[in-house]
């Protein structure tokens, strides 16, 4: 029996443990799920059943036993594959059997009440075994559908059989009370019909039996049981105030078996009701308590509680009540007060760290994990507290802390930190750190990439860029190692940073070809290296910089690049989607760097693959203008036409293009004849083109090139020829600037052979016609060669024309007022020109030398129309003109020196202008004043000398005999004053008159002579020594033996041969 | 010599003059082009079109001296169309223009001939004719002193030249260049007349005498020389008899010059007294 007891004692700690191995400690999330859920750890208490009592026999109805027959136990066996719980479970079954068949065999006896008891208490006993078979093959399918092994979720288990064993049970006891209402065992018999009705799920009924035990029998040990079970009623019921009460009646017993139990219980009602501070004393309380000797009273059918147990639950829910203090900076040393051991209190620790982090205070959760990596930084468990706090910041979106915790965690806890060195025997930590970090930072990175995509802001960019650099950093050979290479691509193509996009994209093309964004990355390489590539402008620029300007053009890096991507693409994809296009891509960048031939080579494979495709017409073109530039026009044709000779080639649009292109290709075989200089065979070729294609746009273009080539070449009617078919063909408003250069070219030929009037209509035509710098060029010609032709009329209109059109600087107006001035001139048309020189001095003409002419002109032609006073004030002008600059000095001493000449001639006739009268007084004062005037005279000649200008020296010089020669004259026809009119004093008068007369005349021999040789020393021509020459035959013909001959001047042409 | 660096500064100024006046401004500007480099069949197809059109420098010469002025321009212009500074064909055209009193036009014939012909002496020449009768004396005698560098014993640059020195009464100048064109080119009035007027103011009266009658043998009615001549008779030879014949003759010819006018009267009064 002992043995037996034994047995069972050892099988209830064995089903306890086997409940404790799925007890909340296995985790800490799990017991704070389980914790919060209020459950009870409290399992069914083995009761003994109480020794029969002798009792007086009576007749007693006999019970219907069939009802409390046991089912048969074969079935509970499958659930268990415990050997030792097996043989449990059989021990129990194997008394209900016996305890059955003596219920039968003592059915009326008086001992039946204590068989009943007994039987009643295995039914209890088998109905918990059952119980926590369901419930323990539940747990197990649950597991195991939580951890994915099956996809089957376990509905809960029926407890119908648990249930009957607990109705056969309240049979028997309720057989009890009545069969024997007065036993000493009532109240246990009391207290289980409560506890069964509470698990068949009648608690009102339970209820109502718990109370009539605690009424009737106050002081039985079962009125403590009953408080506990109806706190428990009430617990369940989250009722915690009345739960608090009912396990407060129990505490009020010290010595009750329940007293610690419902001390903890208690303390979980504090807590559940707030009082945080009087539950964590509580809690203490128990703890200490359970850890204390005292013993506590033993309770007939129930089971004495496991204290040790108690204990260990109590420090572990101290955590939890210690959470709420927020007392976390003492936690080690609150705790290690409670648990009494450093590494029990470390795992408190560990558990409140935990606690705080779900809670969401970081703060304490930081402090506290951060204490426990301080403690033991080798330890296994750091790399998961760091990885904590890392979860904690970025799920709260504390991005700064969450990459400086990443960056401890990753430098600290990585590969090669101290602790990866210190662990490196456990190989299973190791790896799951480091897939830990790789799948956080990954996360996280892409994360943040996706925030940066949202954002478009630069700074979340360039935050998501850093990530992606950390990630390839630590994590170089990672399986996602490619993937993240190919999201850092888009990221920094997403930033425009293409040639780091393309290094990413181009490393996973090299590096992963199972990569699922493979492709993607291939193909986004050429579109990122795609941008590094030089634009046709620059391009443009190098090759017009080369001397030779289809000198071959390295490839930059930057090309070279694209060109590896490219062939990586069509290597890998050579039918892909992009193929053609990167084909054409490669073949048009070979083309501006002069790599004909590899350019050539790529574009006719896209002819060949694609032949009706968009980019087979820009490769064939590309494909003859490469034998254009070689100026292989032979090769152009050639190709040209095997382009054509392919029936399918022929009829797609590229084939039209084709037709045009070989048109122009025969275009371009004249062109490379005009290139080389041969312009005659260019002439011809152009013309024939144009005959052959009349009604092509590039007609007029070839006629105009076959009359240029035709002007160059020498063949100059063959040129006018087809500049008048330029001119005559009818075409479209395009071609009629081709039709204006025509008439301007034919202005320019026409003047070559001499034909200025032919010439001067064709530059007119061009000029009102067309417009630009050119036209006005041609009205200027066609003006002056109007002009040179004496039609004045026509070069008049023209120049005026000409005026209002070259606006650049006033240009126009210059040169037309001063060309029609000197039209003017040389028609001698004096008033007209004056208008004209006018003009021009007013439209500031920066000619100075013009300027100095104008001037002068406008003065001699005031002369020349008898306006002295114009004409003094102009020539005054002149001097100031003159005088002005050095360089006007320069330029118009000769002006200068004839203008003072004009204005100081006028002195020679103020002295003929002079009045004598017949007076003495007035014949005096008449002489003194000749004499004045003849001093002005000599002054004023002193300036005009001193210009230097040899034929006005002689004027000077002229014009100083004059004065004498007028002195002369004055006194030979002096008047005889009245004072004198009589006797010798008139003739003495007329004497000395006449002496006088002689003196003066002298002088002006002698002053006229030294003009006149002064002229031939000086070689000064002009009209000053012919005067001088004139005046001295006159005065002195003796002296001076020249008669006055005529004779005709230069004018004697040349006939050259003629 | 340094007379003579002087003569060409001023030449270049001349011609810098010139070309303004003239004052030609290009319509083209096509860039840089490639050079004509015909090839053998090219240049004999080209001769070929060449020969096709035509062109002679003799049949130039027989329509100026025709008049026969549109075909003249024509047939200079197949000349030219061949080379388009054409030595004769330009100078054709020029003097043509000259004859028309075009003297614009007949200035760019003769610069355009001067660009590739610039030590052709006829064209400084016809330069300085033309010059003179713009009334610009200086850049004539400069066109025409030009020309005499270029080649001394052309006679017509000698006879223009000396003509102006004679003008002048620079007869130390005009003396050698007067006589040697006169050995040329006796024929020609104006050279005689300028001979004449040298001779007499040497004092050979007779040798002036026969230089004049010979040109009045030629040309009776050329006012210039009838008037020299009876200046001869009456101030130097003081022949008035034939002097009178001459004077009456001048006035027949109804001269309208103010100083031939004048000098007529003052002969005239002069014969009158002598008698």
């Amino acid at each position: 029996m002992n043995k037996e007891r034994g047995m069972k004692n050892l099988l209830a700690g064995l089903l306890l443990l086997s409940i404790v191995s799925l007890s909340p400690e296995a985790s800490a999330q799990a017991s704070r799920q389980r914790k919060q859920m209020g459950n009870l750890t409290l399992r069914k208490l083995k009761s003994e059943i109480p020794p029969a009592k002798a009792t007086r026999k009576k007749r007693v109805r006999a019970r219907n036993v069939g009802l409390i027959k046991p089912p048969s136990s074969k079935k509970f066996y499958i659930y268990d594959d415990d050997p030792r719980k097996a043989e449990y479970n059989r021990l129990v079954d194997e008394e209900i059997r016996k305890l059955y068949k003596l219920s039968k065999q003592y059915k009326r006896s008086r001992s039946r009440g204590e068989i009943w008891l007994r039987l009643g208490e295995r039914y209890v006993e088998k109905a918990q075994i059952i119980d926590f078979k369901l419930q323990d093959a539940y747990d197990k399918k649950l597991k195991a559908y939580n951890e994915g092994k099956t996809k089957v979720k376990p509905r809960p288990p029926s407890r119908r059989e648990v249930r009957d064993y607990h109705k056969r049970a309240l049979r028997l006891y309720e057989w009890f009370v009545r069969d024997f209402p007065k036993d000493r065992k009532v109240p246990q018999a009391l207290y289980f019909l409560g506890y069964n009705n509470f698990e068949i799920g009648n608690l009102k009924k339970g209820e109502k039996y718990y109370l009539q035990l605690t009424r009737r029998f106050p002081n039985s040990v079962y009125v403590s049981e009953s408080h506990f079970a109806l706190g428990e009623y009430y617990f369940e019921k989250e009722q915690w105030k009345k739960a608090l009460a009912e396990y407060m009646k129990v505490v009020d017993q010290r010595r009750s078996r329940l007293f610690t139990f419902a001390l903890y219980k208690a303390s979980w009602c504090y807590y559940r009701g707030g009082a945080y501070k009087t539950a964590l004393s509580t809690l203490t309380k128990v703890i200490k308590i359970s850890r204390g000797s005292r013993s506590e009273e033993a309770v007939e059918g129930t089971r004495a509680v496991d204290k040790m147990r108690l204990a260990k639950e109590a420090v572990g829910d101290f955590v939890s009540f210690y959470e709420q203090t927020g007392r976390y900076k003492q936690a080690y040393d609150d705790f290690y007060d409670i648990a009494r051991s450093e590494k029990r209190s470390l795992a408190m620790i560990e558990q409140l760290a935990y606690r705080y982090s779900y809670a969401g205070n970081l703060t304490a959760a930081h402090y506290l994990f951060k204490q426990l990596i301080s403690l033991n930084p080798t330890a296994p468990e750091a790399a998961k507290y760091q990885y904590q706090l890392v979860q904690d910041y970025n799920s709260t979106g504390r991005v700064k802390a969450f990459r400086k915790e990443l960056a401890v965690w990753l430098d600290q806890f990585g590969a090669g930190s101290s602790w990866a060195d210190a662990n490196k025997g456990n190989p299973k930590v190791i790896s799951e750190n480091f897939e830990l970090q790789e799948s956080t930072l990954r996360n996280s990175t892409l994360q943040l990439h996706q925030q940066a995509l949202n954002a478009r802001t630069d700074y979340s960019k360039k935050l998501a860029a850093g990530s992606y650099k950390m990630y390839l950093t630590y994590f170089k050979g990672a399986k996602n190692y490619s993937e993240m290479l190919f999201f850092y691509g888009e990221l920094l193509y997403d930033l425009r940073d293409y040639a780091g996009a393309a290094q990413q994209y181009e490393r996973v093309a090299l590096t992963d070809k199972k990569s699922k964004y493979f492709e993607k990355a291939v193909t986004n390489n050429v579109l990122a290296r795609e941008k590094g590539i030089p634009s046709n402008k620059v391009m443009e620029a190098r090759r017009s910089s080369l001397s030779n300007k289809l000198e071959q053009i390295p490839l930059d890096p930057s090309v070279k690049a694209f060109e590896r991507s490219a062939l990586i693409y069509l290597k890998n994809f050579p039918r892909g989607e992009k193929a053609l296009e990167i084909k054409r891509r490669l073949g048009t960048i070979y083309y501006a760097h002069n790599q004909f031939d590899d350019s050539q080579k790529v574009l006719r494979q896209i002819i060949k693959e694609r032949p009706r495709s968009k980019d087979a017409v820009i490769a064939a073109e590309i494909i003859l203008d490469i034998h254009r530039l070689r100026n292989n026009l032979d090769l152009y044709q050639k190709e040209g036409l095997e382009f054509l000779a392919n029936p399918t080639i022929a009829n797609s649009p590229y084939g039209k293009e084709l037709k045009v292109n070989l048109q122009k290709a025969k275009f371009l075989v004249a062109d490379k004849f005009s290139n080389s200089g041969n312009n005659l065979k260019a002439a011809k070729a152009f013309e024939a083109f144009a005959a052959a294609n009349p009604r092509s746009d590039q007609a007029h273009s070839a006629l105009f090139n076959a009359a240029t080539n035709f002007a160059k070449a020498g063949a100059i009617f063959d040129s006018i020829r087809m500049y008048k078919q330029v001119i005559a063909k009818p075409g479209r408003k395009a071609i009629l600037s081709l039709k204006q250069d025509a008439r301007n070219s034919l202005g320019s030929v026409y003047k070559k052979l001499g034909q200025l009037r032919e010439a001067a209509i064709h530059y007119e035509s061009y000029g009102r016609n067309a417009k630009g710098p050119k036209a006005i060029n041609a009205l200027f010609n066609a003006a002056v060669i109007w002009d040179a032709l004496n039609e004045y009329k026509k070069a008049f209109q023209v120049y005026n024309l000409y005026a209002n059109l070259d606006k650049v600087k006033n240009k126009g107006v210059q040169e037309a007022a001063w060309a029609k001035a000197e039209m003017y001139r040389r028609q001698k048309m004096w008033s007209k020109a004056i208008y004209q020189y006018d003009a021009f001095i007013k439209s500031n003409s920066p000619n100075l030398d013009r300027m100095i002419k104008a001037h002068f002109h406008i003065a001699d032609f005031y002369s020349k129309i008898r306006n002295v006073r114009k004409a003094i004030e102009w020539h005054n002008k002149v001097i100031r003109v003159v005088n002005n600059t050095s360089r006007g000095m320069k330029l118009g001493a000769k002006y200068a020196a004839q203008s003072q000449f004009r204005i100081s001639r006028e002195l020679l006739s103020e002295m003929r202008r002079t009045k004598l009268g017949n007076t003495d007084a007035s014949i005096t004062k008449g002489l003194s004043n000749m004499q004045a005037i003849q001093k002005r005279l000599v002054k004023d000649m002193a300036k005009v000398i001193k210009y230097d200008y040899g034929p006005m020296v002689v004027a000077a010089l002229a014009a100083d005999a004059e004065s004498n020669e007028i002195i002369s004259q004055t006194f030979k026809n002096i008047p005889v004053p009245k004072e004198y009119a009589k006797g010798d004093v008139r003739k003495q008068f007329l004497d000395m008159a006449k002496q006088q007369a002689n003196e003066f005349n002298i002088k002006a021999i002698a002053g006229y002579r030294n003009a006149f040789n002064k002229g031939l020393a000086l070689k000064a021509y002009g009209d000053a020594m012919l005067d001088s020459a004139e005046a001295l035959y006159r005065l002195d013909p003796e002296g001076f033996k020249n008669a006055g001959e005529v004779n005709d001047v230069g004018q004697i042409v040349d006939m050259m041969g003629i | 010599m340094r007379k003579m660096k002087i003569l060409s500064a001023l030449l270049l100024g001349l011609f810098l003059l010139v070309s303004c006046q003239t004052g030609d401004k290009s319509g083209d500007s096509s860039g840089e082009e490639a050079k004509v480099n015909l090839d053998a069949e090219e240049k004999q197809e080209l001769a070929e079109r060449q020969e096709k059109v035509g062109g002679s420098h003799s049949k130039l010469r027989t329509l100026y001296k025709a008049k026969r002025h549109r075909e003249l321009l024509s047939e200079a212009a197949k000349i030219l169309s061949k080379d388009e500074y054409d030595l004769r064909a330009l100078s054709i055209l020029g003097i043509h223009h000259m004859d028309q009193r075009e003297f614009g036009a007949a200035r760019i014939m003769f610069e355009k001939a001067l660009e590739k012909h610039p030590d052709e002496p006829g064209l400084f020449n016809n330069i300085g004719v033309i010059l003179l009768r713009e009334d610009n004396l200086e850049s004539a005698l400069l066109s025409f002193k030009k020309a005499h560098d270029l080649q001394r014993n052309n006679p017509v640059v000698q006879a223009n030249l000396g003509s102006i020195y004679v003008k002048y009464m620079d007869y130390v100048e005009a003396e050698p260049l007067v006589e040697d064109s006169y050995s040329r080119m006796s024929e020609n009035n104006i050279v005689a007349n300028n001979y004449a007027i040298v001779l007499r103011t040497q004092g050979q009266y007779e040798d002036a005498q026969k230089v004049y009658e010979k040109a009045l043998a030629r040309d009776s009615r050329n006012i210039s020389t009838n008037l020299n001549y009876a200046i001869l008779l009456v101030e130097y030879m003081k022949k008035y008899e034939k002097a009178r014949q001459i004077v009456n003759k001048i006035e027949f010819l109804n001269p309208n010059d103010k100083y031939v006018l004048r000098k007529i009267k003052d002969l005239q009064r002069k014969v009158a007294a002598a008698k």
